[in-house]
């Protein structure tokens, strides 16, 4: 029997604990500050007003979403800050954090306003009731109902239930029956069934622990009838259960049978309910997750469109400021490039007309002393004086001309076949009184069958520069000769002369122009070097090659090689 | 036996005068003209061997202008006269190819060459006169032929006979006799049907037979110059007296 009882309060004791699980009074008290619930109807809802931070702060504490409720106790500007940080110390509470809500409250419980005075009493009673200190609890409770303000309904019964269980425990039955049927009353007049049903069991437990098991048995009836219309499953189970006990108790085996028939079904559907819920739940939270998973998969799909739609008006936005960079480039560049044309024709046009009107005067100087040489055959010094001035001016102004020419690439080259004797014969002509003058012996020992392919006059400006350094470096009385060699397809024309030769310093860079390097001919003029670097640029115009040595015999050696055949 | 007419196209007086002096020796100047249509009409008129043609004439290239005239209506060589070798002067002249060109100044030995060079090319027979001293060079029915400085032509036909002397050969006109560095036997292949030899050391142009003798096997020519016949070449004079009857 002992061991049924103690059975039985083992389940009182759950009964109690969810019960007071809900925080009602503290809820109530909470919203009775609340403007926004005052103004309307009480709603458990959150609104979606920023000036109700406080009424969605204390729905979210009741609907237990502590996070929330800190988040909205935070953002509440209004509220003032006794209330926030109540609420705050009630959340530490949930949290089982207790120590530094209990510090808070004992803190303000000297305050000289009723109704928070009466909360907080409460609310350490309600704090050492969690923490079984049932004389702290009775001693506060005692304290909140002293209090004479307006007690609310919730306020009562939580305070009368949770005494009426203290007593309970400590085996003062008196005080418990009393506190019950306060409770009981209370209960009645809110109309609670499930309430009213709930304590009648409460009482029954009572009695049935003071093995007064008639009185017991009426109490479990009166829960009984109470409990049939509700739905509340868990409560019509123990209350079932209780029957069944009580029923053996009294030896009615049948109908204990049937109680505990009932009681199974109970249980059953109890089970099936928490199941089904437990699979709702399941389903709801799959649902969720699925929805979350498409919302994801939108989400990523749209971050994905508005990833792509920036990088696109990124990239855009630079090929169009590099277009316009560039545009604005080219406008330059054509600027440049036109004003370069303009130079250019101007510079070209240039050319031309000094290798038209300085070369004729000169020309034509030439051309007359010649006529008047071969008219009057004037043998008058100062004459022939003039004749070497006007070829070397002559020279210079040609190699001038067909270097500037070349350069600028204005220089026609015609190729073509023409005998090489003739050339030599002819340039061996113009140079005969500079030959004569220094007593230089003169030689063409070339086959005059040779014929060779380039441009002829550019051939002649070669030989006429060669034939010129050999005669300057050759003193009075030395040896010009001028040879050829067939080497494969290429006829090579040796100049061959007994000068004073080149220095292999010198020769290493001789093509090149340099200030440093001009060397001094026989009768002491300096030589630039312009005719040497122009007859490689002409040679190489031509499509032939040039090599100058040192001869071993003294002098110096030039070698031209270029294609050839032989007349038919 | 004359000398090479040559057409001068050219604006600058004083060129003309180097020009004329340069070559009055050895040429026969046949036309001077200073613009265009008077370069037309005298070449028309002179039919010209040769032309030495200047290419800017009143800043215009008429040089140019005129040989393609000249192309076009009676070929003959043509020689660009130019100041310089830039480009821009050449460029329309590569039309006329192939040509020749004589930059300035002129010497006469420069000349004479460049003409030279202007006729072979004009032939496709390039070293043919300026590689040798003495040389012929047949266009059409006309024998250009080189004696030293001097450049004559022959008409083919004015040709009385040609004679052998081992490597070169002779060439007799009426009047004249002329050194060819050419074998016989080389030279009378380009002369036409008429040239018939008839003995190894002569060939004969039967235009310019007086008479045949049979019995003693001669040939009297126009001129009076009586040549022998060969025994291997009797035939060919019975059918020379055929066609002479």
């Amino acid at each position: 029997m002992k061991t049924i009882n103690y059975f039985i309060y083992i389940l009182f004791l759950l009964i109690f604990n969810t019960t007071f699980g809900q925080n009602s009074y503290i809820d109530e008290w909470f919203s009775t500050y609340c403007e926004y619930c005052k103004a309307n109807t009480k709603t458990q809802q959150k609104v979606n007003v920023t000036a109700s931070a406080w009424h969605n702060a204390h729905v979210s504490f009741a609907k237990k979403d502590y996070k929330e409720a800190k988040r909205y106790v935070l953002n509440d500007r209004e509220t003032n800050d006794t209330l926030k940080l109540l609420l705050e110390k009630h959340i530490l509470v949930q949290l089982e954090v207790e120590n530094e809500a209990k510090n808070y409250f004992l803190s303000i419980s000297n305050t000289p306003n009723k109704s928070l005075k009466q909360f907080v009493y409460k609310s350490l009673g309600k704090l050492y009731f969690d923490q079984q200190k049932y004389d702290s609890t009775i001693s506060y409770y005692d304290k909140a109902i002293a209090i004479p303000i307006t007690q609310t309904h919730y306020f009562k019964t939580e305070i009368f239930e949770s005494e009426a269980f203290i007593y309970l425990s400590k085996r003062n039955y008196k005080a418990s029956d009393s506190l019950s049927q306060k409770v009981l009353q209370l209960y009645k007049k809110n109309n609670d069934s499930l309430q009213i049903a709930r304590t009648y069991s409460n009482l029954g437990n009572l009695y049935f622990e003071q093995y007064k098991d008639n009185i017991a048995k009426k109490y479990f009836d009166s829960a009984y009838n109470f409990s049939k219309p509700l739905k509340d499953l868990e409560l019509k189970s123990q209350i079932t259960y209780n029957m069944y006990l009580t029923s053996e108790v009294f030896k009615e085996h049948k109908k204990a049978i049937n109680y505990l028939k009932e009681y199974t079904i109970l249980k059953d559907s109890l089970q099936k309910q928490n199941t089904i819920w437990q699979v709702a739940k399941e389903k709801e939270t799959f649902s969720i997750a699925q929805k979350q998973a498409e919302v994801d998969i939108q989400t990523e799909q749209r971050n994905t469109f508005i990833a792509i739609s920036i990088a696109i008006l990124l990239v855009l936005l630079i090929v169009f400021i590099f277009y316009r960079k560039l545009a604005r480039q080219h406008k330059v560049i054509n600027q440049l490039n036109a004003k370069l044309n303009e130079t250019n024709a101007v510079k070209n046009q240039l050319f031309t007309i000094i290798a038209h009107d300085l070369r004729s005067p000169v020309a034509q100087l030439k051309q007359t002393f010649q006529l008047r040489k071969v008219a009057e055959n004037t043998t008058i010094s100062s004459d022939k004086n003039v004749y070497k001035i006007i070829d070397s001016l002559s020279l210079l102004l040609d190699n001038l001309l067909n270097w500037a020419l070349s350069q600028s690439d204005l220089l026609s080259v015609q190729k073509d076949w023409f005998p090489l004797w003739p050339i030599l014969s002819q340039i061996e002509q113009q140079y005969g009184a500079l030959i004569a003058e220094k007593n230089i012996e003169f030689h063409i020992k070339v086959p005059k069958s040779v014929l060779i392919f380039g441009d002829m006059e550019i051939f002649k400006i070669i030989i006429r520069n060669c034939l010129d350094n050999a005669i300057k470096f050759t003193p009075k009385g030395g040896k010009i000769v001028i040879s050829g060699e067939i080497e494969n397809e290429s006829f090579t024309v040796f100049i061959t002369d007994s000068g004073i030769g080149i220095p292999e310093k010198v020769l290493k860079s001789i093509f090149e122009i340099k200030s440093n390097k001009t060397q001094k001919d026989t009768s002491g003029r300096k030589s630039s070097g312009l005719g040497l670097m122009l007859t490689k640029s002409m040679i190489e115009l031509n499509g032939g090659s040039i090599q100058i040595k040192s001869n071993p015999a003294g002098g110096t050696i030039v070698n031209i090689s270029l294609p050839y055949k032989n007349v038919a | 036996m004359d000398k090479i007419n040559i057409l001068i196209f050219e604006d600058n007086l004083e060129e003309i005068e180097i020009l004329k002096q340069a070559l009055s020796d050895n040429y026969n100047i046949c036309g001077i003209a200073t613009n265009y249509d008077d370069g037309v009409k005298t070449f028309n008129e002179n039919l010209p061997d040769i032309a030495i043609l200047d290419i800017f004439i009143d800043q215009a290239r008429d040089g140019i202008r005129f040989a393609d005239y000249i192309n076009h209506h009676h070929p003959i060589p043509i020689l660009f006269l130019t100041n310089s070798k830039d480009k821009i002067s050449f460029i329309a002249a590569k039309k006329q190819k192939p040509y020749s060109y004589l930059l300035k100044p002129v010497n006469p030995f420069e000349i004479r060459f460049a003409i030279e060079l202007a006729i072979e090319k004009y032939v496709d027979q390039i070293g043919q006169l300026t590689t040798k001293d003495e040389a012929t060079l047949q266009i059409d029915n006309t024998l250009l032929i080189k004696k030293g400085n001097v450049l004559v032509k022959v008409a083919i036909d004015d040709i009385y006979y040609v004679e052998s002397d081992d490597k070169y050969c002779y060439i007799y006109t009426n009047d004249a006799r002329f050194l060819v560095q050419k074998s016989l036997k080389s030279f009378s292949e380009t002369l036409p049907q008429n040239f018939v030899s008839i003995h190894r050391k002569y060939v004969v142009n039967t235009n310019q037979i007086l008479s045949v003798h049979t019995n003693d096997y001669t040939v009297i020519l126009k001129n009076n110059k009586d040549i022998p016949v060969s025994q291997r070449h009797r035939k060919v004079l019975l059918e020379l007296f055929t066609i002479i009857k």
